[in-house]
């Protein structure tokens, strides 16, 4: 597959920044992700996933084998007194009872554990805008606009005759990630500015709708092993540009992220304390608008 | 025949106008009953075009054809379309042919309200589709209408609420009829418990109906105040909760997915024993599902809402008195299982379409009972994996109980009967595709494709190109269905008053095609027994 | 419906649409003021 060998390619060349996330087409399955929670959501997943795979078999397998064998063609004789039988009708019930039981346990633990997002390091809010995402580091009150990427940009307007296959990351990319340690527990305080956006990024199994007049709570733990880029979107319908305004975190290790947060913290005091400057060079990450 | 006699007797009553008057101003039941179903099919073809332009924009990676808020106006008005247009009117168009056949009442109990509701709609989704040429284009924000974003729809918001407005005065009113009549125009000796699973699974949605179509008003009509009154119920700028709007809407939203639904097991219910020649297996067990599964429909609506941010404890109620739905549901299933079990099966098109229901309905039930795990959830939530689920209820689910009530009383509407073979062609093409559509569908989800989106990644296209293909050959071969109707209707071999071998049940007591007027004289308990539910007790 | 029917199911007849318009109507005010209390209360 051409558009494969690409995406491979310009990952391979973007070395430093290379994402274990590059995903294979075909997909069939949901991500493990990089956080212990991640990987619990994705156990239970699967957990459910060979539960309904093993009463299918069952239930699929009795109803063929009625098909097959009471057929009128092959001189099946309907049993017109059949109609009632309360063990069986017991029976049906109470298993459906012990299997939803032992399904409940472990998602009702799991739930527990993504609701406590105490004990956080670092605590980032986010807010959802018609058609970007605005980052602040609450603690050190550097802040991060985060747009589509100019070529993804590019591509996906109407008559652009750019082939997407093209375009590194076609409308997964941004122009300013969100960086985040690997290894601290990040507290995310979620809200929105104009309509309902919801941030979601797959790795972290976070989903967290943005709504006006609301702060929500999420919290992730990332891997310490786990650092590079990982990608997301909105998942809440948001108006025109809705399938224009990803998600891309940057995991670096803890050391990493502190030297970055400094020098953004330098960047951006100088200009305007009060509120970050407008297009500052470079890399540097712009106001919130 | 025990039916004859009476109908020759009123022969002279047979007396209607003729021409377009006839359709306006009918208070016959099945007249109305026709019309809804007439509107019904339009329905479905307006809403199915739409999803046909959205497989098509989704083709392959790119934009290629539409605007993305032209995109966001054709999922939002093929939900509507879909839901209040397609399947709504088509169970009430059953509703209105069938109950006071089936249990021996000369028409409705309401008929000339019956008129009115049937009426609306036509105006309702007039005042809808006007939204594609006002400025602003047709409502984009998702039929979910949640604000904020609602509120910045163009001139069509307006016209949207007054639709959803008639609509639901439209189904209110047939509610209303269906209770009215059940309750009191029942044949002496048709006890409620001797009631075809049609009946009652109809009775039990037109409680539903009641019971949240206001719900649904209320909601729009604050919608509306807030747009142009200066009110603030949901606006977050003036300081309302637009999360309380989720929580009205999905209130009305759950109840409404079994709205669509109920009526479904209704009619498996009555195809399935039909071609097993059996009775079916567990009937009060089947009525007590159906009124558990009502129940727990008003207690689970937040399950829409796992990843807005509600307290634990919430998420926690909400997690398992969703997972209870699986009890009833599941009883259903094996119930309808166990009525082929020791049977004599015969396949004609309305027992495929009910065999593929059971197999593909049971699908769509399992990803509901992966759905409902709340921490599984925050991945499925808004991705292509949801919009796989609810297509599995809705379209194998209701459409196909839909096409098999279709074919299932057909030769009884028109006294003809229809092609099997290409009926038979119509079923095969239609599972097929409407798998190959579907299925893909999760995988999308699962490897995270958000919904509502114009345009995707380039690792989504492999699934998004089959399932595109899926949904040209799904839509395509849905054109075999008007087309067997219409040819059927024009003549045929001629049906028999029992058309199935197998049937029971006081419809087919009448001759086929059903006089205008019908049990005129309540029928016999004699053939109430023999034709009833229960008949091998007699 | 049939001219002949007795009038006693036309009065009960009457008497459900009554009840259930009226359910229905109850139910519309009854969100809308929920509504209203629990978002401005």
């Amino acid at each position: 597959m051409n558009m494969k060998k690409l995406a491979t390619a310009i990952a391979v060349v973007t070395a430093a920044l290379a994402s274990p996330a590059a995903f294979a087409a075909w997909t069939l399955n949901m991500t493990p992700g990089i956080s212990a929670i991640s990987r619990r959501i994705y156990d239970l997943h699967m957990v459910m996933y060979w539960w309904c795979v093993a009463i299918a078999i069952v239930v699929f397998g009795f109803m063929i084998y009625t098909m097959v064998r009471f057929r009128k063609s092959q001189g099946a004789v309907p049993d017109t007194k059949l109609v009632h039988s309360t063990t069986v009708e017991i029976i049906w019930t109470v298993i459906p009872v012990l299997i939803l039981i032992i399904m409940a346990v472990p998602a009702t633990r799991t739930l527990i554990e993504t609701d406590d997002a105490s004990h956080s390091q670092l605590t980032i809010r986010i807010t959802g805008y018609q058609w970007k995402w605005g980052y602040q580091y609450v603690d050190s009150g550097v802040e991060v606009l985060s747009t589509l990427d100019r070529a993804s940009n590019a591509a996906r307007q109407l008559g652009s005759n750019i082939d997407p296959a093209t375009v590194p990351n076609y409308l997964l990319n941004v122009d300013h990630p969100l960086v985040v340690p690997a290894g601290v527990k990040v507290r995310l305080l979620i809200s929105a500015q104009d309509v309902i956006h919801s941030w979601w990024v797959p790795a972290l199994a976070i989903k967290k709708d943005a709504i006006p007049g609301f702060v929500n709570e999420a919290w992730f733990n990332i891997d310490a092993d786990k650092t590079g880029l990982y990608r997301g979107q909105c998942a809440e319908l948001c108006g025109r540009d809705h399938g224009f305004m990803p998600i891309v975190i940057d995991v670096r290790s803890k050391a990493d992220f502190e030297a970055w947060l400094k020098t953004q913290q330098a960047m951006q005091r100088p200009a305007d304390p009060a509120a970050p400057a407008v297009a500052t060079a470079a890399p540097a990450p712009a106001h919130t608008g | 025949m025990a039916y004859s006699a009476t109908a020759e007797s009123h022969e002279h009553h047979d007396h209607k106008p003729s021409g377009l008057w006839r359709w306006l101003s009918t208070t016959n039941h099945k007249d109305i009953g026709t019309l809804y179903l007439i509107f019904a099919g339009v329905m479905f073809f307006v809403g199915g075009s739409m999803a046909m332009v959205i497989r098509l924009e989704l083709f392959k990676p790119g934009m290629q054809f539409l605007d993305p808020a032209f995109f966001n106006s054709m999922t939002t008005v093929h939900a509507l379309a879909m839901i209040f247009g397609a399947v709504m009117p088509a169970w009430v168009g059953l509703a209105n042919w069938m109950i006071p056949l089936q249990v021996g009442a000369p028409d409705m109990a309401l008929p000339r309200m019956n008129n009115f509701s049937f009426w609306l709609l036509p105006f309702a989704f007039t005042l809808l589709l006007i939204g594609f040429f006002v400025p602003g284009g047709a409502p984009a924000g998702g039929w979910t209408l949640y604000p904020p974003l609602v509120l910045q729809g163009g001139d069509s918001f307006p016209l949207a609420i007054f639709a959803i407005h008639l609509m639901g005065a439209s189904s209110i009113m047939g509610a209303i009829n269906v209770i009215v009549t059940i309750m009191n125009m029942r044949a002496p000796g048709m006890t409620l418990l001797r009631m075809p699973l049609f009946v009652w699974t109809w009775l039990i949605t037109a409680y539903l109906l009641i019971a949240v179509m206001p719900v649904l008003a209320g909601a729009v009509t604050m919608l509306l105040t807030d747009h142009f009154f200066g009110t603030s119920f949901f606006s977050a700028s003036g300081g309302g909760d637009p999360v309380m709007f989720q929580h009205v809407f999905w209130f009305f939203g759950h109840p409404e997915v079994y709205i669509l639904i109920l009526p479904a097991f209704g009619i498996v219910s009555e195809v399935i024993p039909t071609f097993s020649r059996k009775p079916l297996f567990g009937y009060e067990a089947m009525v007590y599902a159906t009124a558990s599964i009502a129940f727990l429909s008003f207690i689970v609506w937040a399950h829409h809402m796992f990843t807005v941010g509600m307290p634990l404890a919430g998420e926690l109620f909400f997690m398992l008195s969703t997972m209870l739905i699986a009890i009833p549901t599941g009883v259903k299933v094996f119930n309808w299982s166990a009525t082929m079990w020791k049977g004599s099966l015969t396949f004609e098109p309305p027992m495929l379409f009910c065999l593929a229901f059971l197999f593909l309905f049971s699908i769509g039930g399992f990803s509901g009972l992966m759905l409902a795990i709340a921490p599984a959830d925050f991945q499925y939530q808004d991705t292509y994996f949801v919009v796989a689920h609810f297509h599995y209820v809705l379209v194998p689910g209701s459409i196909f109980t839909i096409i098999a009530a279709v074919y299932y009383w057909l030769p009884k509407w028109t006294g003809h009967m229809y092609d099997m073979t290409l009926a038979k062609w119509h079923f095969w093409l239609s599972t097929i595709f409407v798998n190959v559509l579907f299925f893909p569908q999760h995988f999308l989800g699962l490897a995270g494709m958000p919904r509502r989106i114009p345009d995707y990644a380039t690792q989504f296209a492999d699934w998004n190109m089959v399932s595109s293909i899926g949904g040209f050959g799904f839509g395509l071969s849905q054109l075999l269905f008007p087309y067997i109707v219409i040819k059927c209707i024009r003549g045929g071999e001629k049906a028999a008053a029992r058309v199935w071998e197998g049937a029971h049940g006081l419809e087919w007591e009448v001759p086929s095609p059903a006089p205008y007027h019908t049990w005129e004289t309540a029928p016999s308990l004699a053939v109430i027994h023999s034709g009833g539910e229960h008949w091998t007790e007699d | 419906m049939s001219a002949g029917a007795p009038s006693e199911q036309q009065r009960r007849v009457r008497r459900t649409t009554i009840m259930l318009v009226l359910l229905a109507l109850a139910i519309y005010v009854g969100f809308i003021v929920l509504t209203v209390h629990r978002s401005h209360g």
